[in-house]
């Protein structure tokens, strides 16, 4: 009689004997003791072998993990894509509100009359004056509602859940903000074809916005003036500041702040200057009988100084001619420099003019100081960096400064001692998210900081990015000390390796050439690095928070 | 979301043992734990198509079967991991192991667990989707694309191997003692 094979008798066992077969083995069973002997045999080495791989002896995870989420980078790219979509509306809208409206009524205005810059720019005041508030009304609604959207889908995808309670109450503030009526504004308009006047016995407790072919202030204003014409004359008083745009603008009165201004002609009769004066333009004057009280910094082709300035004279003019004192030092960049007879500097004058024999000198020009002859500065230094002891030290600066960052990084988020970048997919994946980072940041920054209640957390993705730039060479510098420490006794060591990361990092940088593009690349991945650490542990503190 | 909160019951109800599935199938624990992971992160996508009258560990099983099969297939890089029936057989004749049924009876799970690991992948495999996921036979067949018969030829052969690494670590001694610490189960 042949006995059962070992493979009947194990599926046997098993149970798992087709059934035609079954019938033959149990046959076969009965009538042999052998077979049923190897039988019960296999049958308790089952048991045992099921008790065995049942058992509870492998399982020994130390904790369960927190469960990752697997979709935060697909909400990352939504982000990303509706930051995107936010820049390109706006963009749209800049263009067809301010590009279209506004450029083309210029256009038409100019072409109908004779061009002049200081028409048209009249005209523009006046359109901006008359329709601007509610373009830019308009574009900023748009604005606000579209990064509030945004900020409730980041708040929405990021907290989830009960937290969404957050961005709900950030939309509310956000909406309030749009539909609030604005404060009462304290700025008066005036435009008129002709003329703008504000009368001797007139005082206006206001900023003022005038623009009109001519603008004759004669009264007081407690306030700013802002003024745009082709004649802009001051002859009262201006506690404030002034900002002066026209073809000829004279100041006769006192202004208490700083005047900023350009003109073809700009002068100062008799006037006091309380802070600074800026001003450019063709022909600029300051007579014996007005007075600057700050500093003087004029920018143009003729400037003549005949009254006092309280403190530094700077001159971008191509001729400049002094005859006061100056308060402190004269700074002076063009073709010709005359100090005259009644000048006084009390400081230094540092004439940056191509030659010495372009300085004159009245003899009873005074200068307490030394005159000092500065060419040009050079545009480009022909110095080689790798030879001065300065950029070595500068480097060992930052070496020591990453040092410290990075063991304060570390001390903070333990887990930048694992993050690594991966081969392939992993790989171009942290580029890619710090790429969309390095890039979208400042964007996003700039979009939200047009909306009055986006600008603290402007400021902040500035600081963020910033930050994040710093800290990328640092991660990178982590991730390279220990591929490279790898296999030695150092591996444990946090400052071994980012010594010895950091050290190859800023070779790699300083290398001529490349060194660009490797700082870019660096900067980029680190970047990846972090974003993905941070999206990581928003996760993770996710799930705790709802498992707790 | 409810569906995340009864995704998360889940997974800690069902870690250890997924966790578990997947270390005696890879053995490393680190890639246990990630393909722990992977798993979960499968099924968390695919949990709409879920059906809740199926037992969970079923479904949680296959995903991790699947995952870690398709592991070990890359590992090995051949899609014939589980090589063909009639070399087996072949093998299996030769394969002269005696069978040692009291020492087997009489060890600890653990040296027994330790046996199991050292089998290479194609005999370990089975074994535990057998006796570890309780798989039929025809369950397994589908999972790694062989026949039915392959399965039996393939588990007993890993008996026999359990049995020969247990010769080999732990030689017979006195036979008497095997009556004191018989162990025995139900499957």
């Amino acid at each position: 009689m042949n006995h059962l094979t070992d493979l009947q008798l194990s599926m046997h066992a098993d149970a798992a004997l087709p059934e035609d077969e079954v019938q033959m083995v149990v046959q076969h069973l009965e009538s042999c003791a052998t077979c049923q002997a190897k039988l019960a045999e296999a049958s308790a080495e089952l048991s045992v072998l099921t008790l065995a791989v049942q058992s509870q002896t492998l399982e020994t995870p130390a904790a369960i993990p927190p469960f990752v989420y697997p979709t935060s980078i697909s909400r990352f790219a939504m982000v990303n894509i509706a930051t995107g979509l936010v820049i390109w509306l706006a963009q749209f809208l800049w263009k067809t509100i301010f590009g279209e409206m506004v450029m083309n009524g210029v256009a038409w205005l100019s072409s109908i009359y004779i061009p002049d810059l200081y028409e048209v720019a009249s005209a523009t005041a006046l359109v901006y004056l008359e329709e601007g508030t509610a373009m830019f009304d308009a574009y900023l609604g748009l604005i606000v509602l579209c990064v509030s959207i945004l900020t409730t889908l980041w708040f929405l995808a990021v907290y989830r859940k009960s937290q969404a309670a957050l961005s709900v109450g950030l939309m509310v503030v956000v909406g309030l903000s749009v539909v609030a009526p604005s404060p009462a504004n304290a700025i008066e308009l005036r435009r008129d074809q002709e003329v703008v006047t504000v009368a001797e016995t007139e005082t206006i407790n206001d900023t003022l916005v005038a623009a009109s072919e001519t603008i004759l202030i004669r009264g007081n204003i407690v306030g700013d003036l802002l003024a745009t014409g082709r004649r802009v004359d001051i002859d009262g008083s201006v506690s404030g500041n002034v900002m002066a745009f026209a073809e000829s603008v004279t100041i006769r009165g006192s202004v208490g702040g700083l005047v900023i201004g350009a003109g073809s002609t700009f002068e100062l009769e008799g006037s006091s200057v309380g802070g600074n004066l800026v001003v450019a333009g063709e022909k600029l004057s300051v007579d014996s009988r007005s007075e600057v009280a700050g500093n003087l910094v004029i920018a143009g082709n003729n400037a003549a100084i005949e009254g006092p300035v309280g403190k530094d004279l700077y001159s971008f003019a191509e001729i400049v001619e002094v005859n006061s004192s100056v308060g402190q030092n004269m700074e002076a960049f063009g073709n010709r420099v005359r100090l005259l007879d009644d000048a006084h500097v009390v400081g230094n004058a540092r004439l940056r003019i191509k030659s010495e024999d372009r300085f004159h000198r009245a003899a009873g020009a005074k200068v307490d100081g030394v005159v000092e002859f500065l060419d040009v500065p050079k545009r480009f230094e022909d110095v080689n960096p790798y030879t001065t002891v300065t950029f070595y030290l500068w480097q060992l600066a930052r070496l020591v400064s990453a040092l410290l960052v990075g063991l304060a990084l570390l001390w903070l988020v333990p887990a930048f001692r694992t993050a690594a970048v991966g081969g392939g997919v992993e790989g171009l994946k942290t580029a890619g998210i710090g790429l969309i980072a390095v890039i979208s940041l400042p964007i996003v920054a700039a979009v939200i900081a047009f909306t009055l209640v986006g600008i603290p957390f402007s400021f902040v993705t500035l600081v963020a990015w910033v930050v994040f730039l710093y800290l990328a060479k640092i991660v990178m510098g982590l991730f390279v000390g220990r591929t490279l420490l790898a296999n030695t006794k150092y591996k444990a060591s946090d400052v071994a390796i980012l010594l010895v990361g950091m050290i190859v990092i800023l070779i790699a940088v300083n290398l001529p050439a490349i060194g660009g593009v490797v700082s870019f690349i660096l900067t980029v991945l680190g970047v990846g690095l972090i974003v993905q650490r941070l999206l990581a542990g928003l996760a993770e503190r996710n799930t705790e928070a709802s498992l707790s | 979301m409810a569906r995340n909160k009864a995704f998360e019951v889940l997974y800690r109800e069902y870690y250890v043992r997924v966790f578990g599935l997947c270390r005696r199938l890879l053995i490393s624990q680190e890639l246990a734990e990630d393909a722990t992971q992977e798993t979960f992160m499968r099924a968390y996508k695919s949990f709409g198509k879920f059906d809740a009258e199926q037992p969970f560990w079923q479904w949680i099983a296959a995903i991790a079967n699947n995952h870690c099969i398709d592991k070990l297939r890359a590992k090995n890089r051949s899609d014939q991991l589980f090589g063909d029936e009639a070399g087996e057989l072949e093998n299996l004749a030769s394969a002269d192991v005696p069978v040692v049924q009291r020492l087997i009876a009489r060890e600890d799970t653990d040296a027994l667990n330790l046996a199991m690991a050292t089998l290479p992948d194609k005999y370990r495999v089975p074994l535990v989707l057998a006796y570890f996921n309780q798989l039929s036979y025809d369950d397994i067949a589908v999972q790694l694309d062989i026949s039915r018969n392959h399965v039996g030829v393939l588990l007993l052969r890993a008996k026999k191997m359990v049995r020969g690494v247990l010769v080999e670590t732990h030689p017979p001694t006195d036979p008497d003692q095997d009556q004191t610490s018989r162990k025995g189960g139900s499957v």
